[in-house]
């Protein structure tokens, strides 16, 4: 009872629509109907279909102006809309007996999502830390060149069009999950010992406990090299990073690598020699 | 962040906290907008400090870090409670990986309390790549 006043007032205006919305419901199963029978890529095929764009377009419109206020140009919009209206035009079947709009409705949706995300989403929605990080060290190579120095975190940031403090954090990030190539590629063709030269001459200038110095020849060739360039010649990570052919960031967990080794293994070499005493 | 300020870190002198030191020095250099040669030299000269005064630092007491900001550049204190009774010698392997590390080093030790400063400055400067690479690339 309240429900039939409630819908008396709208009634009139309502019949107008439901008239031209008739006729073209009965426009369209009467085009479907033809289009099915009809030979793909004829030129009949192609008017009915044009014909059914056409008729349709206005649903298309109406979808893309919808999501229209979220930064995208709206011709941009609606000729995302017209593309998913022709895919729908193209797969509808008339004989499930389903309304036209019922059916392109969410394939047009569809369309203009999957466009936000290939576009404007890639520009609005925090990108993972993870993807990130996973940009991060091309870009540093890249900038490394550039620059002739390591970027600075704003650069980096700069580079890949994102905040600076998403680079420090997806920085962070990368140095708790990543690990070291058991096997890094050196510069092809030639051997380490013979871009590096011996590092027996550094050596000889520390005076350390005895115990040090075996352990560091027993080192992995790569580490002690790189070990020697860093803290015997006062090489930059960077500069070594260019001379070994390997990323500065590889150079910089090779290092901490190494040193936390030589601790671990002094440590254990001095718990050996204090129970032998 | 601004000259003057200054960030303070106390955890029990024990290697499975230097991975906490190193961080927040790292994370501090790096907002501070330091390249990425001089924030990854600062971690490593973390662990090398603490890995310096943690073996002689008396059982059950705190290890300080203390980054004071500078102008373009961090200072650093370690600090411990120690039974040492000597600073670590100049030309020990741990002293010449610091030294090479930072752009000063120093420790002092005055009853008892060990002290390991390191400065860093923020230089970015063009450099010589050098080796092959650098030859390469021109």
């Amino acid at each position: 009872m309240t429900a039939g006043q409630g819908d008396a007032q709208p009634a009139g205006r309502r019949q107008v629509r439901t008239d031209a919305s008739a006729s073209r419901r009965e426009q369209s199963v009467e085009l479907f109907t033809e289009l099915v029978g009809l030979e793909q890529g004829s030129p009949r095929h192609a008017k009915v279909r044009a014909e059914l764009v056409q008729l349709h377009a206005g649903l298309a419109y109406s979808i893309a102006h919808r999501f229209s206020r979220r930064g995208q140009p709206d011709d941009d919009l609606e000729q995302v809309a017209m593309m998913g209206l022709l895919k729908s035009v193209d797969r509808f079947d008339p004989a499930r007996g389903l309304e036209f709009s019922t059916f392109a409705t969410p394939t047009i949706r569809g369309e203009i999502r999957r466009h936000f995300r290939d576009t404007a989403w890639a520009l609005h929605v925090p990108r993972g830390l993870r993807e990130l990080a996973t940009q991060i060290p091309p870009a540093v190579e890249e900038l490394t060149v550039e620059l002739r120095r390591s970027p600075r975190p704003s650069e980096i940031a700069a580079r890949l069009g994102t905040d600076p403090e998403r680079v420090v954090e997806a920085l962070e990030a990368a140095d708790a999950f990543t690990t070291i190539p058991i096997e890094a590629p050196s510069r092809e063709g030639r051997p380490l010992t013979e871009t590096l030269g011996s590092p027996d001459d550094a050596l000889a200038r520390i005076d350390e406990r005895e115990a040090l110095r075996p352990l560091i020849q027993a080192l992995p060739e790569r580490e002690r090299a790189i070990l020697m360039m860093r803290f015997f010649d006062e090489m930059s990570q960077s500069q070594i990073a260019a001379r070994v052919g390997i990323s500065q960031m590889h150079v910089s967990r090779l290092l901490s690598r190494t040193l936390r080794d030589l601790h671990d293994e002094l440590e254990a070499a001095s718990a050996v020699s204090a129970q032998h005493t | 962040m601004k000259p003057g300020d200054v960030v303070r870190l106390s955890l029990p002198a024990a290697t499975a906290y230097v991975g906490v030191a190193r961080s927040l020095a790292a994370g501090l250099a790096t907002r501070l907008d330091f390249d990425l040669d001089h924030v990854e030299d600062l971690r490593l000269a973390v662990s090398e400090a603490c890995s310096l005064v943690i073996p002689t630092a008396v059982p059950g007491t705190d290890l300080n870090l203390e980054v004071r900001i500078g102008d373009g550049e961090v200072t650093l204190a370690i600090t411990s409670d120690t039974s040492a009774t000597t600073t670590p010698a100049d030309d020990s392997f741990a002293w010449t990986v610091l030294s090479a590390l930072a752009d000063d080093a120093s420790s002092t030790l005055a009853q008892g309390h060990q002290v390991i400063r390191l400065r860093f400055v923020s230089s970015a400067e063009p450099m010589a790549l050098d080796g092959p690479a650098g030859t390469e690339r021109s």
